[in-house]
């Protein structure tokens, strides 16, 4: 867009011409108290919760505390030039962001001001970030698959499009993996992602973003960053802006998937906030309110119903734990909100399999609706074997003297174990997962070695692309199992031609 | 509990005293000058705060300092220093004050003007703020400040009334930096 000088003097002209030069009204309060990025001003009688207030240097502050003789104010920027005595001015407006497709393929701070360098946006639309989650007879249940191209997702806890699937783990476990590999495999899918970075180093979102930029994601995704060296406010609003961004997808028959990285950044953020406003400490110091911090998050995700436009919003919430203890505070709030929980684990990740996802205690409560029909079929059996094998593995480490059965289910065990097993950044389209899976629980991969499973896997995927399309076309177009025969077939010529490694020969 | 709002259960407990005895606008005269006095020598205060002085010593200096004001003043000097609230009082005389404006409908308002105003544009502004703030009288402080460069400025309260030509402009330059071309 062009504009020439003579332009913008003549709209200059007309602002000036229709210029409403009546007296301006406003409330204001005097600043009596100021300190680690809150303020306390006296007056400003008419104030409403979270109204937006502008101190005299044009810094903004949100109030927070309403009480007899004074407000609480956080301050949303700068707060080393703002004194005692200072005027602080109501703007009767709430906290809202900048929505719309602009935003897609940029990197945003919490407030909708671009931090890529990528120059300004021109949004037209705003939105609150505080918004009522849609109602009872907005929604609609959960019942188309979101593919997050991971196998052991897909397979033992899928996810529906409007759930919200609580990921949680250790740090260091894989958490934000599966959730930028789930973005990845969003290309074709239909989907708008937001990716909300809380408290994250700034070195470590920018690597995101270029991963991200790399593998093409960025062309449907908006990031949202409140670095670790941003104030606490920030931190506090930054999922919020995220989710208000991705509502204005949602309500446009829009399928949306916000991923918050990671909600115990927030609540910590929150903390600091609510113990400088002087507000109650309870367990583990976290405000009364904590709950309600997440819970109306997490409503906002949604499947809209047909007369709203079908529309969804999926959740998939980050909870980082400390050794493990899912019986802390915020862990156990998140996951009694959430439909289920994806569980990393440690040990696992150490021990070599990734995604390092415990089966066992990891769960979907509404995911089973949303899976495809074939997917249904052969992973149905798949978290008992696993369950099962876990059971013997332990058992089996105490003598070699097994009988046939429990020597054939130990091998089942280990070859699953193997399939859900995938590399960064791979992931999978469905009808690929159902030909392997296929193949592991009819035991066609019973007399492959263990250790050329993975090999076994990626040659198998590579070979199929041109010798059964037509298999992998049925699967994906009419969600059914493609004819058994035929499935059976493509498998067992592909082993004919695959070479087992030299020591497994 | 926060002074405010202790202060305003004690002067509303006077202000309702006073009322029924028909000496409010007594009180509003004197008032003033007590909280004056307590504001001017810091001594008073922390006499009437010192742990080992006897209540009745107190007592005794209250009735003698404040010897020409209201029985009811007085009673209630004492009251706040028996309960240790006497570091109140500046909050309770202000919400005393405050009260009675609201129940006789004055307001205070503090105009900003370029110049002095004169007796009869003071008047006009009385007048229309009346009719504006739905009041029987407004008593106007006139201060003058050169950077707001033409019209008034009018503080009532919390509530600032902006019509001067420094606000104006800066409406515009705001309107004009934010407006999406």
């Amino acid at each position: 867009m062009s504009i020439t000088a003579e332009e913008i003097s003549t709209l200059i002209k007309q602002q000036i011409q229709n210029f409403d030069s009546e007296i301006e009204i406003s409330d204001v309060g005097t600043v009596i108290e100021v300190g680690d990025g809150i303020a306390r001003a006296h007056g400003l009688d008419n104030v409403m919760a979270g109204e937006l207030v502008e101190f005299s240097n044009g810094v903004v502050g949100m109030a927070q505390n309403l009480e007899e003789s004074n407000v609480g104010i956080v301050i949303l920027g700068p707060y080393t030039e703002i004194k005692e005595g200072d005027e602080v001015r109501r703007t009767g407006r709430i906290m809202q962001v900048p929505v719309g497709e602009e935003l897609i393929g940029r990197v945003v701070n919490p407030l909708g001001q671009p931090i890529d360098g990528k120059g300004p946006m021109e949004t037209t639309k705003t939105r609150p970030i505080e918004s009522e989650a849609p109602g009872v007879m907005a929604r609609k249940s959960v019942h188309e698959p979101l593919q997050t191209g991971i196998k052991a997702i897909d397979a033992l806890v899928p996810i529906g499009r409007g759930q919200r699937e609580l990921i949680i783990g250790d740090r260091q476990t894989g958490k934000t993996t599966v959730a930028v590999d789930t973005i990845l495999n969003q290309a074709d899918q239909d989907m708008i992602c937001i990716y909300v970075a809380i408290g994250q180093k700034e070195s470590t979102v920018r690597g995101t973003v270029e991963t991200f930029r790399r593998y093409g994601a960025l062309d449907y995704t908006i990031v949202v960053s409140a670095g670790a060296s941003d104030p606490a406010p920030l931190l506090y609003l930054a999922p919020y802006a995220g989710v208000s961004m991705g509502e204005e997808f949602m309500y446009n028959g829009k399928h949306v998937l916000v991923v918050y990285d990671d909600l115990s950044k927030q609540a910590a953020a929150y903390r600091e906030l609510s113990l400088l406003l002087r507000r109650p400490p309870g367990r583990e110091a976290f405000p009364g309110d904590v709950f309600y911090l997440h819970s109306r998050l997490l409503e906002r995700a949604a499947k809209l119903n047909d007369d709203l436009g079908g529309g969804s919003l999926t959740a998939l919430p980050f909870v980082e734990t400390q050794a493990g203890d899912i019986s802390a505070y915020i862990p156990t709030n998140v996951i009694s909100i959430t439909d289920g929980q994806i569980f990393l684990q440690s040990d696992l990740f150490f021990s070599g399999v990734r995604p390092a996802i415990n089966a066992g205690l990891s769960v979907s409560r509404v995911g089973g609706d949303a899976q495809i029909k074939a997917m249904k079929k052969v992973a149905g059996t798949l978290r008992l074997d696993l369950a099962a094998f876990r059971e013997l593995e332990a058992f089996a480490q105490f003598g070699s003297d097994l009988d046939k059965a429990t020597q054939a289910r130990l091998n089942r065990g280990q070859r699953t174990v193997e399939v859900l097993k995938q590399g960064l950044h791979k992931p999978l389209v469905v009808e690929k997962q159902v030909m392997i899976l296929y193949a592991l629980t009819q035991g066609l991969l019973d007399d492959i070695a263990v250790d050329d499973i993975v090999r076994f896997e990626e040659e198998f995927h590579v070979w199929s692309e041109t010798n059964a399309k037509d298999v992998l076309d049925t699967i994906r177009e009419t969600g059914q199992l493609a004819d058994e025969e035929a499935m059976k077939n493509a498998i067992e010529s592909f082993k004919k031609t695959f070479l087992p490694s030299e020591k497994n020969a | 509990m926060s002074e405010a709002v202790v202060a305003k259960r004690y002067a509303d407990a006077l202000f309702q005293l006073s009322s029924e005895k028909n000496s409010v606008d007594k009180l509003v005269a004197e008032l003033p000058v007590v909280k004056e006095v307590f504001q001017n020598d810091k001594k008073i205060g922390d006499f009437l705060n010192h742990p080992r002085i006897s209540n009745d010593e107190k007592m005794k200096l209250i009735d003698e300092a404040f010897k020409q004001c209201d029985r009811d003043v007085i009673n209630m000097l004492k009251i706040l220093v028996e309960r240790h609230r006497i570091n109140a009082l500046s909050e309770v005389v202000d919400a005393f004050i405050e009260q009675y404006n609201e129940a006789n409908g004055i307001a205070d308002a503090t105009v900003y003007s370029v110049r002095a105003l004169s007796e009869e544009e003071q008047a006009k502004v009385e007048s229309s703020l009346k009719a504006e703030l739905n009041k029987k009288s407004v008593s106007i402080n006139n201060i003058v400040d050169p950077s707001l460069l033409g019209g008034l400025r009018i503080r009532i309260g919390n509530t600032i009334y902006d019509g001067s030509i420094s606000g104006k402009l800066n409406r515009i330059k705001h309107q004009i930096a934010s407006s999406t071309i």
